[in-house]
């Protein structure tokens, strides 16, 4: 009977010591619906700089992308603050000298020198040419800097302005430069946007939430750009873009929100894009076309 | 409306299967999933460990768990470590972040469940119903890998992790009962109680254990013989069915058995099997299973689909991956499984204290004891009279055939220093015992222990008042004889017996009186030292007294038991005078006051019978005891009738 017992305990140690492998793990694939699918990534890495006017949205957020030297932006765009909407809409074509990079005094790369070699329309409506400014930092000091000219059609409200654009349809294009053949095409605008953001908890407290819900449709995705507005100066910096699912919400990571330093900003701008890209239309390698519809929300933070 | 959302998953799975709990203890020591009422037929200490593989595209080894019973009385308890029981999956999360150098990293997270280790009790209220309750801890961690958002001079992202953790506690009660040999009946609860002890993030809420109340069903019986079928059924409508058959080898069981599931939250409809092989004997059980499960769990499984119905069960669910298990226990008694028990005791007489060598020799009761087993058993009977024996008094062991019952004599022995004079109700505890020191049974039953004085009324018995004053009467007779040593020393040595028998007469009766007390059926006899200092006595007495000085002496006597006529008995003395026939004439003439007996030798002797209550002198007494004994004993054929019995002392 002794040695059984020994025995036992010997067993029991041995297997307690050999036996401690975890079970394998079951690997999920991630499906799912309602959990995010959110990308997220730092618009402005640097804070301290802001790179202002786009030309498509006044609250400065949404960004547009520079890797193409010929860019063509139609933007529907609503902006809602304190419960008050106002719409309007804009058209940009910007054609870069990307041999003609501009610089700041510091040696960043600003931007290049924009050209304005012919005439662009939209749907019939030519787009005026004005200078193509940006605002940046140097030193504390806000400067302004022209880049060259821009094509520009905005949407302010009126009946003739109001023309051009359209959700969910398509806006014709035509380009007619002074020294080639002329250009054209038919440029489709994304559903109508339209979001709503319900704030839970407060910054100072650090449990602040946000969940954003838009009315979903089929495109594959929306961009939720999350900015803050300062309470000095009332300068915008986009923060964080998150990219989701067009599935109608999106939780924003509760740490996006609670890092936010609560002194320094007193306004939140969510900033839903939902956006037709289409790349090298008519061959050409170096055009971007950007058909974009914009809802940005302004709230205070709680 | 009724809602299908959310029904339970198999709550009661065991990893050995599903067997007749009263067959053999070792089989569900460890399962207090399928036996939340701690129900066992164990009889003393059990220890159970599980060990084990699952088969996942590379097959890892557990120790399932370890588990410990022990039963005090009726009372059970069981604890179980159960280190085994854990299951992780692993996400992405949903969320990615783009870093500075434009590339992509995907958040994972990892969240796992554990049940960490148990514990049962259950009280066996009779040998067939027992209730009880259990209590299980589980550990759930959520570890998530999240962004951070740092806002220095620049903003840029780190990616960290946070575990949330949500430990419950699980708490069931059961009852189960047999209402025969072979059926046996379980009603539990399932998550009665869930007491949370860290409460889960509202994020992971949903991913927490489902813990949907219930009800357990089980049903086990036995209709052929070394064959059972088990139910579990959950009100939810989960349920396994078990199939075992059985083989007695090897002085053990050898078993065989398939145990099938359903489980809602599973496919196909039976969404396993598990096999058994096990052998269980007396002192060990091992069992070896396995858990096929009838769909390819090794296949990527969907987030959405464990988002929406979670996990009910941590060894047994959608995810959950064929097993191989083997379960060893082991039945460490210490307790002997009872082998015989009493049917009735019989106390076949009340305690004569003095009397006590007559129950060396004969039963003072008697028992009929049953052999439960189907093996010969040697039984142990042993007794204990409160307030005499300080020990139990071990009787003669008795083989009991199989299933046999038989009578087993009970003795005892009465200490001589037993004194109490006070005759009074006390108690005898009866043991039984087998091989080992433990007892398979007791019974108690009342006697009545007489005090030291008490005398059954068989002369026969007078004796053990002659023998336990025996030192009183060697000092007293010494005493008188001493007075008359010169008279004794110019004697012949054939005629000193026959004078020493005179002259302790004579003095004795010089003090004495006859205290007439026709003697009862059963009576009260006093000692020689008492009847000394009473100064008399009856004839019992009296006779008592006179012969104990002889006997102290080295004269041997003997009784004459006039047994009663019309409730009137009587006793005389004999003495041996150890004078040959033809030496008689040396004390008397008259043939007719003296017999011949033939000692052990077959040597023929001179008895002279001695009338104790003729408180006169020797030579009267022993006229009126010829007289008495030629009377009764011959002309009135008492010796041939049986009416007049010859008690040698020794």
């Amino acid at each position: 009977m002794k040695n059984l017992k020994i025995y036992i305990l010997l067993l029991i140690t041995g297997l307690t010591i050999y036996g401690c492998d975890n079970p394998a793990p079951t690997q999920l694939i991630q499906d799912s619906s309602t959990q995010g699918q959110v990308k997220v990534e730092v618009v402005t890495k640097d804070t301290g700089n802001v790179y202002y006017n786009n030309g498509f949205d006044t609250t400065g957020v949404a960004q547009q992308s520079t890797n193409y030297s010929n860019i063509i932006t139609v933007s529907g765009t609503k902006v809602t603050r304190e419960d008050e909407t106002t719409e309007s809409a804009f058209a940009q074509v910007l054609f870069y000298d990307t041999s003609h990079p501009i610089k700041s005094p510091m040696g960043d790369t600003l931007g290049f020198l924009t050209m304005s070699p012919g005439i662009v329309m939209f749907n019939g409506i030519p787009a005026l040419q004005t200078p193509y400014r940006i605002r940046y930092n140097g030193n504390g000091l806000q400067i302004d800097t022209l880049l060259g000219q821009q094509y520009l059609l905005i949407d302010n409200g009126n009946v003739f302005s109001r023309l051009f654009f359209r959700y969910n349809s398509q806006i014709h294009f035509q380009y007619i430069p002074r020294k080639t053949k002329p250009i054209s095409f038919d440029i489709p605008t994304p559903p109508e946007i339209t979001g709503k953001v319900k704030l839970t908890g407060r910054l100072s407290n650090k449990n602040l939430n946000a969940v954003v819900q838009w009315d979903k449709s089929s495109s594959t995705a929306v961009e939720l750009i999350i900015g803050a507005i300062t309470s000095d100066s009332k300068d915008t910096y986009p923060l964080f873009k998150l990219e989701s699912k067009d599935n109608g919400s999106i939780t924003v990571p509760s740490k996006l929100l609670n890092a936010i330093p609560p002194k320094r900003y007193d306004k939140l701008v969510f900033t839903l894009v939902r956006k037709i890209e289409t790349n090298n239309p008519e061959g050409d390698s170096n055009l971007h076309v950007l058909s974009q519809s914009i809802h940005t929300i302004i709230l205070d933070i709680p | 409306m009724i809602s299908l959302a959310k029904v339970s998953a198999q709550s009661s799975f065991g990893l050995s299967g599903y067997w007749y709990p009263a067959y053999k203890s070792g089989y569900l020591l460890n399962s207090l999933e399928s036996n939340p009422s701690n129900f066992s037929m164990l009889k003393d200490w059990g220890l159970a460990l599980s060990y084990g593989g699952e088969f996942a595209n590379s097959t890892t080894s557990n120790l399932y768990l370890i588990s410990l019973s022990k039963r005090l009385g009726n009372h059970l308890i069981s604890v179980r470590y159960t280190p085994g029981y854990q299951k992780e999956f692993v996400f992405n999360n949903g969320e990615s972040i783009v870093l500075h150098d434009s590339t992509t990293q995907s958040l994972d997270s990892k969240f796992t469940y554990k049940e960490l280790f148990g514990m049962g009790y259950s009280y066996k209220f009779s040998d067939n119903i027992s209730a009880g309750f259990s209590f299980r801890y589980f550990n759930q961690t959520f570890n998530q890998e999240a962004v951070f958002p740092v806002f220095s001079d620049s903003l840029y992202l780190i990616r960290d992790s946070q575990t949330e953790k949500a430990n419950f506690w699980r708490g069931d009660i059961g009852i189960a009962y047999n209402p025969a040999n072979n059926v046996s009946i379980s009603i539990a609860s399932i998550n009665l109680i869930t007491m949370n002890e860290t409460p889960a993030d509202s994020l992971v809420s949903p991913f927490e254990i489902r813990k949907t109340k219930g009800v357990l069903f089980g049903l086990s019986a036995a209709p052929l013989n070394n064959f059972d079928l088990n139910l579990l059924y959950e009100s939810t409508g989960s349920f396994q069915l078990g199939l075992n058959k059985f083989w007695n080898l090897w002085n053990g069981v050898l078993g065989l058995g398939v145990t099938s599931f359903h489980d809602k939250f599973q496919s196909p409809y039976i969404a396993g099997i598990i096999p058994a092989i096990s052998y269980s004997n007396d002192l060990f059980g091992i069992t070896f299973s396995g858990v096929k499960y009838f769909t390819n769990r090794n296949l990527p499984q969907p987030f959405s689909t464990f988002e929406e119905d979670g996990i009910n069960n941590i060894i047994n669910n959608r995810y959950s991956l064929d097993k191989a298990i083997l379960t060893l226990s082991f039945t460490l008694n210490t307790i002997n499984e009872q082998t015989i028990k009493f049917l009735d005791v019989q106390v076949l007489t009340d305690i004569y204290p003095t009397l006590s060598d007559n129950y060396l020799t004969y039963p003072f009761a008697k028992a009929k004891v049953v052999n439960i087993t189907d093996k010969p058993v040697s039984v142990k009977p042993s007794s204990k009279i409160q307030g005499i024996n300080p020990d139990r008094i071990d009787s003669p062991p008795v083989i009991i055939p199989p299933l046999d019952t038989v009578e087993v004599p009970f003795y005892t022995i009465i200490p001589h220093t037993y004194e109490r004079e006070k005759t009074g109700i006390s108690y005898i505890d009866f043991y039984l015992a087998t091989t080992s020191n433990n007892d398979d049974d007791h019974i108690q039953k009342p006697i009545l222990v007489n005090g030291v004085n008490a005398w059954d009324g068989k002369v026969m018995n007078l004796r053990y008042f002659i023998k336990r004053d025996f030192q009183f009467s060697m000092n007293y007779a010494k005493d008188i004889l001493s007075g008359y040593k010169s008279e004794l020393d110019t004697l012949s040595y054939a005629l000193s017996i026959f004078y020493k028998s005179k002259i302790l007469f004579n003095h004795l009766v010089k003090n004495l009186v006859y205290t007439s007390a026709p003697r009862a059926a059963q009576d009260y006899v006093q000692f020689p030292h008492e009847t000394v200092k009473l100064k008399g006595g009856n004839c019992d007495d009296l006779s008592v007294c006179y012969s104990s000085l002889l006997e102290s002496v080295g004269i041997q006597t003997a009784l004459v038991d006039y047994k009663p006529d019309k409730g009137i008995g009587h006793v005389t003395v004999l003495v041996n005078t150890q004078l040959s026939p033809a030496q008689a004439k040396l004390i008397t003439q008259n043939d007719s006051k003296y017999l011949i007996r033939k000692n052990e030798m077959g040597i023929d002797e001179i008895w002279v019978p001695v009338e104790t209550t003729s408180l006169t002198n020797f030579n009267t007494a022993w006229d009126l005891g010829a007289q008495k004994f030629n009377d009764d004993a011959l002309n009135n054929l008492g010796l041939a009738k049986g009416n007049v019995q010859i008690v040698d002392v020794y």
